[in-house]
């Protein structure tokens, strides 16, 4: 059996930065809220930094509504603590496998129909919210509301809203999120966003950075500290790598964008990655696990 | 597992990559598993396919695991017929190789029927670079050059909806799915379709993408392993006779 064909413990995520729920009308199907957790839970992902796909297409204060509802009743990471889960995860990744059965000697076959009878981990979930750019006079109030109910991390979809670079809105929104301390998920190309964000100690993780732009990525993020890109299309035999040589595993974090993308694509590169152990568990959480302390 | 990869590069990209050395594929192919791989050369796509074709030839003299695509530039015909003639001579190429998007013709420009015509008379599989819905003009540009066998890299790309519906139309179009952006569920709508797994292919775009990219997408697909053995290496095995 080939190695790659089972998932390994150096596949195991602590933090997921990209993960929706909720209907999608340009894919064939759509994926509620236990579906997404119940695929994220069968592929090792811990936790996750979610949101209702309402607020990216449709109504951005029922969507923050919908996410802060969904986040609420299931488990959250905070109920424990992250140092601690960040050591109990490095220790899955990194400690001895199961008794009677190494990780290599269990077939994807097995662990599909083990599934089925298994109780799934409970997967935690970090409310993100949103504002819409198409309609961003009162974004202020928005995210007002949103830190007033503990949420610290803004997702801006400026593909599917159609804003074409750095609109009023777009700087507007930035800007109060910026004030109030707030992590930035930012999709599209980070060339067109990142100058806008550059020099104001900005939180952002770029979460649309194709391996193509990697030299334009690196050169913005040698001088913010606070610039980080998911390594979701870090393709290349030597993109994550190139990121970590560069400018440090700091600047990475996993981001499957769960339920539209594969995950094992991801999971597989982070594993094969040549990086160290330490670095390879930052990208695979401990680095959100520190944004998030930093933003509470 | 025998696993053959029908679409693979050698050399260097203008991007920023380190992943021309031809010891880079051996590395990476000895990783996976991956048995042979089929190659065109970066420099032929993306710059002179003539003078990239003679470069891979080279190369594919000292790599017995690697077979060559000749890259054919629809915007020269008969320059790039000569030259994919010269190449399958050597017995190391055996198939050709078209871009889309670098020489800038579509498939549904008519340098490409001409293309397709010449490719008919050669016989050799094409792997042709799709990416867009103009994948759906494939089962027409096929019907009447019954010897032709078009392998749709990348799966249409973003169109991969179209590309499975052209496959079902037409048993002479083989879908590839490897691609940076994994869309989930592309294998699983393409068989829900009625896509044979005759049809299905194992393509990785190495060096220029890992190939644990599209090992991924083939885990996460589900197939059995019958299956597997069958979209990894005896469809590409019987398609070119290897």
């Amino acid at each position: 059996m080939a190695d790659w064909l089972t998932r390994s413990p150096e596949e195991h995520i602590l933090y997921d930065a990209d993960v929706l729920f909720g209907p999608w009308p340009s894919h064939p199907t759509d994926s509620d809220l236990a579906t997404v957790k119940a695929h994220l839970a069968r592929s090792h992902i811990h936790n996750a930094l979610a949101i209702s796909t309402r607020g990216a297409l449709f109504s951005d204060t029922h969507g923050n509504t919908e996410t802060l509802t969904a986040t609420r009743s299931s488990s959250s990471p905070s109920a424990t603590s992250r140092s601690d889960q960040v050591r109990g995860a490095a220790e899955r990744m990194d400690g001895p496998p199961r008794r009677g059965s190494s990780p290599s000697a269990t077939s994807q076959a097995q662990e599909r129909a083990a599934a089925p009878h298994a109780v799934l981990p409970e997967v935690g979930l970090v409310p993100v919210g949103t504002v819409d750019l198409r309609d961003a006079v009162g974004a202020a109030e928005q995210v007002e509301w949103l830190v007033g109910n503990g949420v610290r991390l803004l997702r801006l979809f400026t593909g599917n809203q159609g804003v074409l670079g750095e609109t009023p809105a777009y700087k507007y929104v930035v800007g109060e999120a910026i004030e109030r301390g707030m992590v930035l998920l930012q999709d599209g190309d980070p060339r067109r966003f990142g100058e806008v964000l550059r020099g104001r100690g900005a939180e952002v993780i770029f979460l649309d950075l194709h391996v193509y732009l990697l030299a334009d990525f690196l050169l913005m993020a040698k001088g913010e500290p606070g610039f980080r890109a998911t390594t979701r299309m870090l393709s290349s035999p030597d993109g994550i790598e190139r990121v970590v040589d560069t400018v440090g595993a700091e600047h990475l974090v996993f981001g499957s964008r769960t339920p539209f993308m594969d995950i094992s694509p991801q999971t597989l590169r982070l594993r094969y990655a040549r990086i160290s152990t330490e670095d390879r568990a930052l990208i695979a959480g401990g680095n959100i696990t520190a944004l998030l302390e930093k933003a509470v | 597992m025998r696993i053959i990869d029908v679409h693979g590069h050698w050399g260097p990209w203008p991007f920023h990559l380190e992943v021309g050395d031809v010891a880079l594929n051996l590395e990476l192919m000895d990783r996976y598993g991956i048995e042979l791989q089929i190659v065109s050369a970066a420099e032929a796509v993306v710059y002179d396919a003539v003078a990239g074709n003679a470069k891979l030839a080279e190369v594919l003299q000292e790599q017995p695991r690697l077979y060559g695509y000749a890259v054919v530039n629809a915007n020269r015909l008969e320059r790039s017929a000569e030259d994919l003639k010269d190449c399958l001579s050597t017995g190391r190429f055996i198939g050709a190789k078209i871009h889309t998007t670098y020489p800038g013709v579509s498939i549904g420009s008519p340098l490409m029927a001409d293309t397709f015509d010449m490719l008919d008379e050669v016989g050799v599989p094409l792997l042709l670079h799709t990416w867009g819905t103009d994948v759906a003009m494939l089962p027409g540009m096929l019907e009447d050059r019954r010897n032709l066998r078009v392998i749709a890299g990348h799966a249409g790309g973003d169109a991969w909806r179209e590309a499975a519906r052209a496959a079902v139309e037409c048993d002479r179009i083989y879908l590839e799915h490897c691609r940076t952006v994994t869309d989930a569920g592309r294998i699983t709508f393409a068989r829900a379709q009625g896509v044979p797994m005759e049809q299905f292919l194992f393509g990785t775009d190495s060096t220029l993408i890992d190939p644990c990219i599209s090992l991924g997408v083939i885990r996460d697909a589900g197939f059995t392993p019958d299956e597997l053995e069958q979209v990894l290496a005896t469809n590409a095995s019987r398609l070119f006779g290897l």
